[in-house]
């Protein structure tokens, strides 16, 4: 169960250009193209006549050809020619999913494309201002489900173990987050005050001294996480506001479900300090991309464990209340959601 | 019969609004909840599965746990919502001069 009327990340802008591109999101395949004015356009990715992946066929013009027999679509999704014939069936339509692009991405509503709300797309304003750099978008096909991932972005003690050798020390791990209500979400947040660098820290800015370090998790529901992570020379007033000194930078990560048990994992940092420099581009643009991928180990890990034990956790730890404080707000807005009319009506 | 002593623990200005002041008497770890200007005392660990109250959210006079929402009154430590189902130990607890004092037995 999904909660369904509401926004998903489809697909970085960039991946979609002439071809068109099939991605599974809350278990419904969806084909993602551009017509020939560069516009987006979602539609399902199952031909109505023998449900055939429309993502393999060809964009011609104004139409989504299948691979199969060459039905051709529209892009409002109904069925405009059948190959040895002149008459379409009228009820030869697939599903269309409004689409906007914005931040960098293609976002998705999975709901009736009349109710799409625009406005409550996530503000992820860093991706697309002067001030910041994002050098690089990513995306990790992750195989655990998508709560799981978000359990990780809320609980960043785990960094102090997963990423020792980058961006990981003993005080993250030691010093507990403190836990608070966002709208449509939750917070956690963690500040250690006079600590050594990170491995990560002392690359990229060359800091050796003593820093005060934070970590700010906003997880937003569906599947919306915010980082806002930085250092500061420590005692310089961070905590208070003061970030003139500090190394800032924000990672936005999405969750995407592809089905119960896979995750396509958006994630991209922005940064607002060396905004020129390439060298620092690349340590975010490969450092960080093998941070994440030492998650992924893990995650992959912990979905095929549970996969042979599945059932409940047994034991919580203090750790674990923004996970599962986020959890249980997610479960109570998909349980009161209106129900849902049949995708094929 | 034990004997009681009053230990302070913290000032009036340590409280914030809506959450409970985590304070410790020897190995014992004891919470401080503001209702209405009347401050409470009870056990800072949740009967059910010892999670800190004092990170949990503090609603009237409602403490709810941050890991399982288990509710529990503050003025009488009584369990009041699943999955929680044993009472709070509550303390004695007085203001003097700004400062927030609380009893326990003495060991």
């Amino acid at each position: 169960m999904y909660l369904q009327d509401s926004w998903y990340v489809a697909a970085w802008a960039n991946e979609i250009a002439d071809k068109p591109l099939g991605r599974i999101i809350l278990g419904e395949p969806i084909v993602l193209l551009r017509d020939p004015n560069g516009v987006p356009h979602a539609l399902e990715d199952r031909c109505c006549h023998r449900k055939v992946r429309l993502s393999g066929g060809k964009v011609i013009g104004d139409r989504l050809q299948c691979p199969y027999h060459g039905l051709e679509y529209n892009f409002d999704g109904a069925c405009v020619r059948v190959p040895g014939q002149s008459r379409v069936p009228p009820a030869a339509t697939i599903r269309k999913y409004a689409v906007v692009e914005r931040w960098q991405l293609i976002w998705i509503w999975m709901g009736d494309p009349d109710k799409a709300d625009e406005t409550s797309i996530p503000n992820w304003w860093q991706m697309d201002h002067p001030e910041w750099r994002v050098p690089k978008g990513n995306l990790l096909h992750v195989s655990c489900n998508y709560e799981l991932l978000i359990d990780n972005l809320l609980d960043l003690s785990h960094v102090t173990y997963v990423h020792a050798s980058s961006i990981g020390t003993q005080e993250v791990g030691d010093v507990a987050a403190s836990v608070s209500k966002i709208s449509d979400g939750v917070r956690s947040t963690r500040w250690i005050f006079c600590c050594p660098p990170a491995p990560f820290h002392t690359k990229v800015a060359g800091i050796t001294s003593p820093i005060d370090r934070w970590q700010i998790s906003d997880a937003v529901v569906p599947c919306f996480v915010l980082l806002d992570l930085g250092a500061a020379p420590a005692g310089t007033g961070a905590e208070q506001g003061d970030r003139s000194k500090a190394l800032e930078f924000r990672v936005f990560n999405a969750a995407v479900p592809e089905t119960e048990s896979t995750t396509h994992y958006f994630f991209a940092h922005a940064r607002r300090f060396q905004l020129e420099n390439p060298v620092v581009d690349k340590i975010f643009a490969n450092d960080f991309v093998n941070v994440f991928l030492e998650d992924k180990a893990m995650l992959d890990e912990q979905q095929r464990m549970m996969d042979l034990d599945p059932g409940e956790f047994r034991i919580d730890i203090n750790a674990d209340a923004a996970g599962l404080q986020f959890r249980r707000l997610l479960k109570r807005r998909i349980e009161s959601a209106p129900e849902r009319t049949s995708v094929n009506s | 019969m034990k004997t009681k002593t009053w230990h302070e623990v913290a000032c009036l200005s340590d409280l914030v609004p809506d959450q409970a002041l985590a304070v410790r008497i020897g190995d014992k770890d004891i919470a401080i909840a503001n209702v209405e200007g009347e401050l409470h005392a009870f056990s800072n660990v949740c009967t059910h599965a010892y999670a800190l109250l004092s990170d949990g959210f503090l609603e009237d006079h409602v403490i709810v746990c941050p890991l399982h929402e288990a509710e529990f009154c503050v003025k009488t430590g009584k369990a009041l919502r699943l999955p929680a189902t044993i009472d709070l130990q509550v303390f004695p607890v007085r203001v003097e001069a700004e400062r927030i004092l609380v009893a326990v037995e003495d060991d």
